[in-house]
């Protein structure tokens, strides 16, 4: 987590329990398995 | 009255466009000190409009059967030369240059705009106890929330102000307001509707909907909107179908799959007893109701979060240094999503395309599946928590963690109310991938 010292420490500890949550999750995921490929065709073809 | 209602007499010369128009801005004036449903009343744009359909219908001119139906916008949707605030401080004086991709589409359909309705602070909350422009207000008891965020669309539509509304959806915003209202809500396939013009919060979340007083009227709506929108990334080209459902048993033989676990959980009595209802009324018109086991929600939850909060907070950090320009609660949110590392975005994305392809699989049993649309009927203004089948927990989780899903996965859901005895409850369809004309019909067959 990048820490930004000047934040709340309500919203500190409201990131701690969604990751808290999160972490467990991301063990399901094997290594190289779905490519985040956030890129629609459009965007390729540069419509 | 719905809108094949209001279309035909309208050919019939019982009522013109612009009468419908001035009780429409009647019903507005008479119920905005009770409601709160509008930000922006665009009066004189309605009759502009109003008029121009009355003539074009006396000299033959068919748009469609939204010629002449007057109808609202959540405040997010830009009309060039209108306000569009996103219900924030920091868009309060924001002046749309363009038109969304919609709002070209209703108007080449004749719709007459009566307004811009209220919303939780950058849709981004259920209450819609906006700290800007005042509470929106629940139609049925104003001492309620009407749920959000598009709330002021939901409200707008159950009050009988408009026909339909438009609203948007990336947590539940279309189908909470429509469940705790008492009306229907509309969230297609991500990428049918053009999101053009439209104000983000979840790039990859977002979805427009549809709030309307019946499943017909949504399927009207949904026949003029949807579609390619080249200006839009994420639009689809899959083709538009004729959506209005045909009249018949569309519900016989139709498989209903119903949650085994997850969606039967930490339900309100008054919640579980109009869904037990719906499943009677669905299987004696001639469904088959199957039991179906879903992944857990709970997983696929965390995920939309986790994706949402890190999207809104880049959306929003040029601003963030005007803090006291924010609401509490979606400072808050915003604050906790700079924290997301960019890491922990990218494999909620992964686990995105995991989960689609692990929550698909109920499609072998199932033709669609049958949820109540929220966990409780609508809270109290101010509420914080609420007992949800006899477990206390925080309201904005107990509104959105059956609908929430459906944005993740980018599936079609639509919430229709329940017959209930005391405030509205949601009953929620949600279809496989483009198929709204299956959601449609089942809805548009059991609705009463």
């Amino acid at each position: 987590m990048t820490r930004k010292p000047e934040l709340p420490e309500d919203a500190l500890k409201m990131v701690e329990e969604i990751e808290a949550a999160f972490r467990p999750l991301v063990k399901q995921l094997e290594h190289g398995a779905e490519p985040a490929v956030i890129l629609s065709e459009s965007a390729v073809l540069g419509e | 009255m719905t809108i094949e209602e209001a279309a035909a007499g309208l050919r019939a010369r019982e009522w013109s466009a612009h009468e419908l128009a001035q009780e429409s801005l009647r019903r507005i004036r008479e119920e905005q000190p009770r409601l709160n449903a509008f930000i922006t009343v665009t009066e004189e744009l309605a009759l502009e409009r109003a008029r121009r359909a009355d003539e074009e219908l006396a000299r033959g001119i068919e748009r469609g059967p939204l010629h002449g139906i007057p109808y609202a916008m959540k405040d997010v949707f830009d009309m060039q030369g209108v306000l569009t605030t996103c219900g924030s401080r920091i868009f309060a004086n924001r002046i749309a240059e363009n038109d969304c991709g919609v709002y070209e589409k209703l108007s080449e359909a004749g719709a007459v705009p009566m307004g811009k309705t209220g919303l939780h602070e950058l849709a981004y909350g259920i209450t819609n106890d906006n700290p800007h422009f005042g509470a929106v207000r629940n139609p049925h008891d104003v001492e309620r929330i009407a749920g959000g965020s598009s709330g002021g669309s939901g409200t707008a539509v159950a009050s009988g102000t408009v026909f339909f509304a438009l609203g948007t959806d990336t947590g539940g915003s279309t189908r909470i307001p429509a469940a705790y209202c008492g009306c229907v809500g509309l969230k297609p396939t991500a990428g049918r509707i053009s999101r053009y013009g439209m104000m983000p919060l979840g790039f990859t979340l977002d979805h427009a909907g549809v709030l309307t007083r019946n499943p017909r009227d949504a399927a009207l709506v949904l026949n003029a909107i949807a579609g390619f929108d080249r200006r839009d990334d994420s639009s689809s080209r899959q083709p538009v179908p004729d959506y209005l459902p045909a009249n018949g048993r569309a519900v016989n033989g139709r498989r209903v799959g119903v949650p085994e676990k997850f969606f039967n959980e930490r339900i309100a009595p008054e919640v579980e007893r109009a869904f037990a209802d719906a499943l009677r009324r669905v299987e004696s018109l001639g469904a088959r109701i199957v039991p179906v086991a879903t992944p857990d929600p709970t997983e696929i939850n965390v995920v939309g979060r986790l994706i949402l909060l890190a999207e809104a907070a880049a959306l929003m950090r040029p601003y963030l240094d005007r803090r006291a320009d924010f609401g509490a609660d979606v400072l808050a949110l915003l604050d906790q999503g700079r924290l997301i590392s960019a890491t922990d975005y990218i494999d909620a994305q992964r686990l995105r395309r995991m989960y689609q392809r692990r929550w698909a699989e109920v499609w072998g049993r199932a033709d669609v599946l049958f949820t109540p649309t929220t966990a409780i009927e609508a809270p109290r203004l101010g509420q914080q928590k609420v007992l949800a089948g006899g477990v206390e927990e925080d309201v904005r989780l107990a509104s959105t963690r059956l609908a929430r899903p459906f944005n993740v996965l980018g599936w079609p859901a639509i919430s229709i109310p329940m017959p209930s005895a005391g405030l509205p409850a949601g009953l929620q369809i949600v279809g496989k991938p483009f198929d709204e004309a299956a959601v449609l019909s089942v809805a548009a067959a059991i609705f009463l």
